[in-house]
């Protein structure tokens, strides 16, 4: 799927904050920063995972191997409210290649202890607005009537 | 296809046992044994139907502690709750809450009655409790303003004998008193006018019949207190006088009131969600006009046969298939998701020939009416049958339907909700945090 330019221009941006949310085979979530997050050419998410035994690897596996989908908060501007969620499935992992080169060299640069895993390829599927007003809308027009019962009433000063 | 032929649709036709059989178990092998048949519900969805089925106990340190200023006492309620209304010692909330967020009735039943359940104070904090074991850390919600200030109208009377005060939805009842009744002609399930009577001797001092003022003191009040109300439900009982013009006038008169109290919070007004008896056409649009956001009829019960030996008093006015014909007209004036149609749900399965005898087939014709009301918009909500003294079912000597019976209409709604508007549309007028005797609204949670 293509992506908004500014979630393109987010994910590439080494500064902005994205996380990535897996679950393991009990289904029990786990979240964390990803600083190596960015957007290949072919339209795939792909992150150096730095540690081969850690929660996320295992994760990440899981969900490769039982097609569960991974989810990605891309922070594109937290005064504004934007922030956008992607989801995607895991599609390849390489330890070997011109991406994996790409990513050791820039990883070496920031620690130069680092013995990564290898690098993930997530296809994105879906991507939803986080904005407060934008899942608003999407729910009112999603259920009839959303605002006559929904809403509270009254004062609001 | 066999003989239960929407129940095979909605992959409900595993056959459930018969009626003895469940009289067999104990309360916590019948839940067991619905949880492990339909493993996919959530134990506070069955919670939400049994604890007020079997009832509820208090403990004295728990009932002590429900009487300090943290905790809402509910003055003002339309049928009885409480199998005996021994409560005029006490306040009591008309909720529990699970901690998912679940509002369950707390209908409180002497030890003697039934099988109930029981609600224990334990380091300080309430829990449910079944024979002993802990079963989920529970709570009450808080006082309103108006309760905490002992507001009242300016005529005088609380605040808190005008409406069913607790939080989200303020229920309005503008007649405790039913004129089916003067001529035996209430509903078999009914106990309005014997609860109301009770309350009178007992001194809670409710106004009977509402009037605009008193509504509009009540709702500018209200509207004072911030995040605490989300719309208001007006219902009560019937007056068929004058072709219940006297009744549609009333009910006009107290939604005008609303809307004005309304005025100062706009575009915040309170909604008003009216059920009450099907004016038809004409009078939709007079409350339409009036500020009625949504209408909902009770129906009661599905069988046309049945509903004619429940409702005596409906029936003595409407023709079954009228009665219905005129809950569907109103969707054209209050529109789709406004128009609810309710049902007593158990009383499909009250002594015979009032109610089936099985399961299954009081199920099966229960959901035959709930598609045909989804499919024409209307959307199927009901208030689970607690059989109280002072209704005639009570003295015939029924008996509450297993849980499996509640199980299976509630899953049955929420899949033929989902079949037909895949979440498009839900009685949110009837929602989860208020309708604490409808299990059907905890469902509408995930729709």
């Amino acid at each position: 799927m293509e992506l908004q330019k500014e979630i393109v221009d987010a994910l590439r941006d080494p500064k902005k904050v994205k996380t990535l949310t897996t679950v393991d085979k009990d289904g029990m979530p786990h979240t964390v920063p990803i600083g190596s997050m960015t957007l290949l050419e072919d339209g795939n998410i792909a992150f150096m995972e730095l540690l081969e035994t850690c929660q996320t690897q295992r994760n990440m596996l899981n969900c490769c191997w039982f097609k569960k989908d991974v989810s990605i908060l891309v922070i594109v501007d937290w005064a504004k409210g934007k922030v956008y969620q992607i989801k995607g499935s895991p599609y390849k992992f390489l330890y070997i290649g011109p991406i994996w080169n790409q990513f050791l060299e820039k990883v070496w640069k920031v620690i130069p202890e680092a013995d990564p895993s290898g690098v993930w390829l997530i296809t994105p599927h879906e991507v939803r607005s986080q904005e407060y007003y934008e899942r608003r809308k999407a729910e009112e027009e999603r259920r009839a009537n959303w605002t006559t019962w929904m809403t509270l009433k009254g004062a609001r000063k | 296809m066999g003989k239960f032929k929407i129940l095979e649709k909605l992959g409900l036709d595993k056959p459930a046992l018969s009626v003895k059989e469940y009289q067999k178990m104990s309360r916590d092998e019948e839940r067991e044994y619905v949880h492990n048949k339909y493993s996919f519900v959530p134990q506070s969805f069955l919670l939400s139907v049994d604890v007020p089925r079997r009832g509820t106990r208090i403990t004295k340190p728990a009932l002590q502690k429900l009487q300090g200023p943290d905790y809402v006492k509910t003055v003002r309620i339309l049928f009885q709750w409480h199998h005996e209304d021994f409560t005029e010692e006490y306040g009591i909330p008309m909720y529990i809450n699970l901690n998912d967020g679940t509002s369950i009735c707390l209908a409180l039943c002497p030890p003697n009655v039934g099988s109930p359940y029981t609600v224990d104070l334990i380091d300080d904090k309430f829990y449910l409790l079944s024979d002993g074991k802990v079963l989920e850390e529970v709570d009450f919600p808080p006082p309103s303003e108006i309760e905490k200030e002992g507001k009242t109208t300016r005529k005088g009377a609380p605040l808190t004998q005008i409406a069913q005060i607790s939080g989200w939805c303020l229920m309005l009842i503008p007649n405790s008193h039913c004129q089916y009744w003067n001529y035996d002609q209430q509903c078999r399930f009914c106990d309005m006018d014997y609860n109301t009577r009770q309350a009178m001797r007992m001194g809670k001092g409710w106004k009977v019949r509402l009037d605009a003022d008193d509504v509009y003191d009540l709702m500018s009040e209200a509207l004072k207190e911030k995040g605490r109300w989300s719309h208001c439900l007006m219902t009560g009982g019937s007056n068929p006088k004058e072709n219940f013009e006297r009744e549609l006038t009333q009910q006009l008169d107290l939604i005008r009131a609303i809307r004005k109290a309304g005025e100062p919070y706009e575009p915040y007004h309170m909604t008003v969600n009216l059920i009450a008896t099907p004016y038809g056409e004409e009078g939709y649009k007079r409350l339409r006009e009036a500020g009625c956001d949504a209408f909902g009829g009770y129906i009661e019960t599905w069988k046309k046969e049945q509903w004619e030996l429940v409702c005596p008093g409906k029936a003595e006015y409407f023709k079954y298939e009228d009665y219905i014909d005129r809950i569907l007209e109103a969707v054209d004036v209050f529109g789709i998701g406004n128009v609810t149609a309710g049902f007593v749900i158990g009383t499909e399965m009250s002594p015979p020939p009032y109610g089936f005898a099985e399961v299954d087939e009081a199920v099966n014709s229960t959901l035959e009416g709930y598609e045909f009301l989804i499919k024409n918009k209307v959307l199927p909500i009901g208030t689970n049958w607690c059989i109280m003294p002072g209704s005639d079912f009570y003295k015939m000597g029924a008996v509450q339907p297993p849980l499996e019976f509640y199980a299976k209409i509630d899953i049955g709604r929420y899949r033929l909700m989902m079949e037909h508007w895949g979440g498009r549309l839900s009685a949110d007028q009837m929602e989860w945090r208020f309708q604490a005797v409808g299990s059907y609204a905890d469902w509408q949670r995930l729709l």
